[in-house]
C-alpha cells in the first residue's frame, strides 16, 4: 500500500517535471521503472498505476498520431503535485 | 521512492552515500564507523535505510532527466516555431543525436537504450506511413487527371458528332459535306499546322 502511494507521487512529480510536455505512456513506464530499481514491476503492474491515476482524474492520456498514447496532469493532479 | 521520515541516519547521509554509494562498504563496516561515531544501529535497519534511500535518489535522478528533457523539448519546438517546417531529413538528424544520447545514458541505465529503440520504431513509423500517404496522395491525383480527360475526350466526341450530324443533314453536295466534314475532324491539326509550330511533311 505505501508503496503504491509512493509511485502515484512518483507518477505526479513526473509530469509535474514534464512542465506540460504531454509524456509518452512508454517513457512514463520507463520513468517508474528507473525511480523504482527495487521493484520488478510487470507491464501489468505499470499499467495498473497509471491506470489508477488517471480513474481519480489527476492525470489525462490521449493519443497523439506520431507518439501514441500521451499524458498530462489534470488541473486537479497540478494541484496534487504541487503540495507534494 | 520512499517515505522522507526523520532518522538518525539522516544527519550521516553524506558519508553513508559515499560509503555505500561510491566506495561500497560492507553493511558491518559502515555499522562499525557508525559505533565509533556515536551512533549504533542494526546491520537490518542500515540496510533498510540504504534501500530507501537508493530509491530517493533514483527518483531525484529520474525526475531532473525528466525536466532537462522537457526543457530541450520545448527548446526544440521553440525552434522549429521560428523557422519554417522542418524537412524530413532535419527531423532524423536531430533523432540521430537524441538517440545517440539515450543510448549513451543507456550504459549506465538499460531502460535508456528501450526508450532509444522505442524513438527510432516510431520514426521509422511515421516516415513509412508518411510515404505511403504520399502514394495514396499521387494515385488519386493521377486518377483525377484520367477522369478529367476521358471527360473532355467525350464531350469532345460528342461535339464533333453534332457538326457531322448538322453536316449530313445539310443541303451541300456530297463533294463539300466531305470536306466540310473533314475541316471539322481535323479542325485542331489545321490550326496547328498554321500555328508554324509543326511543318506536316509531305508524302
Amino acid at each position: 500500500m505505501k508503496l503504491d502511494i509512493e509511485i502515484r507521487k512518483f507518477i505526479l512529480r513526473s509530469l509535474l517535471a514534464a512542465e506540460d510536455v504531454p509524456m509518452p505512456n512508454d517513457s512514463l513506464k520507463s520513468s517508474i521503472e528507473g525511480a523504482f530499481p527495487n521493484v520488478a514491476f510487470t507491464a501489468g503492474d505499470l499499467r495498473h498505476h497509471i491506470k489508477g491515476a488517471e480513474d481519480d482524474n489527476l492525470i489525462d492520456g490521449t493519443n497523439d498520431d506520431v507518439s501514441g498514447v500521451v499524458w498530462l496532469l489534470t488541473p486537479k493532479g497540478k494541484i496534487h503535485a504541487q503540495r507534494l | 521512492m520512499a517515505k522522507e521520515q526523520e532518522s538518525k541516519l539522516d544527519a550521516f547521509v553524506e558519508r553513508l552515500d559515499q560509503w555505500f554509494g561510491v566506495e561500497k562498504k560492507t553493511l558491518a563496516w559502515v555499522q562499525k564507523q557508525l559505533h565509533l561515531d556515536g551512533c549504533d544501529v542494526s546491520t537490518g535497519r542500515l540496510s533498510e535505510w540504504w534501500s530507501e534511500r537508493q530509491s530517493v535518489l533514483a527518483a531525484r535522478a529520474m525526475l531532473a532527466q525528466i525536466a532537462t528533457g522537457a526543457k530541450q523539448s520545448k527548446e526544440i519546438e521553440a525552434a522549429f516555431a521560428k523557422n519554417p517546417a522542418p524537412e524530413l531529413e532535419t527531423l532524423i538528424k536531430l533523432q540521430r543525436v537524441i538517440v545517440l544520447q539515450l543510448s549513451t545514458q543507456g550504459a549506465a541505465n538499460p531502460d535508456m537504450v528501450k526508450l532509444a529503440d522505442q524513438l527510432t520504431n516510431t520514426v521509422i513509423s511515421f516516415v513509412s506511413g508518411r510515404t505511403k500517404a504520399e502514394f495514396k496522395e499521387r494515385e488519386l491525383r493521377l486518377a483525377e487527371d484520367k477522369f478529367q480527360l476521358e471527360f473532355c475526350e467525350k464531350i469532345l466526341d460528342q461535339a464533333l458528332r453534332d457538326k457531322a450530324a448538322a453536316i449530313a443533314s445539310s443541303n451541300l453536295s456530297n463533294a463539300d459535306k466531305i470536306a466540310a466534314m473533314r475541316k471539322e475532324a481535323f479542325k485542331s491539326v489545321d490550326e496547328l499546322q498554321a500555328s508554324g509550330k509543326v511543318k506536316i511533311p509531305k508524302v
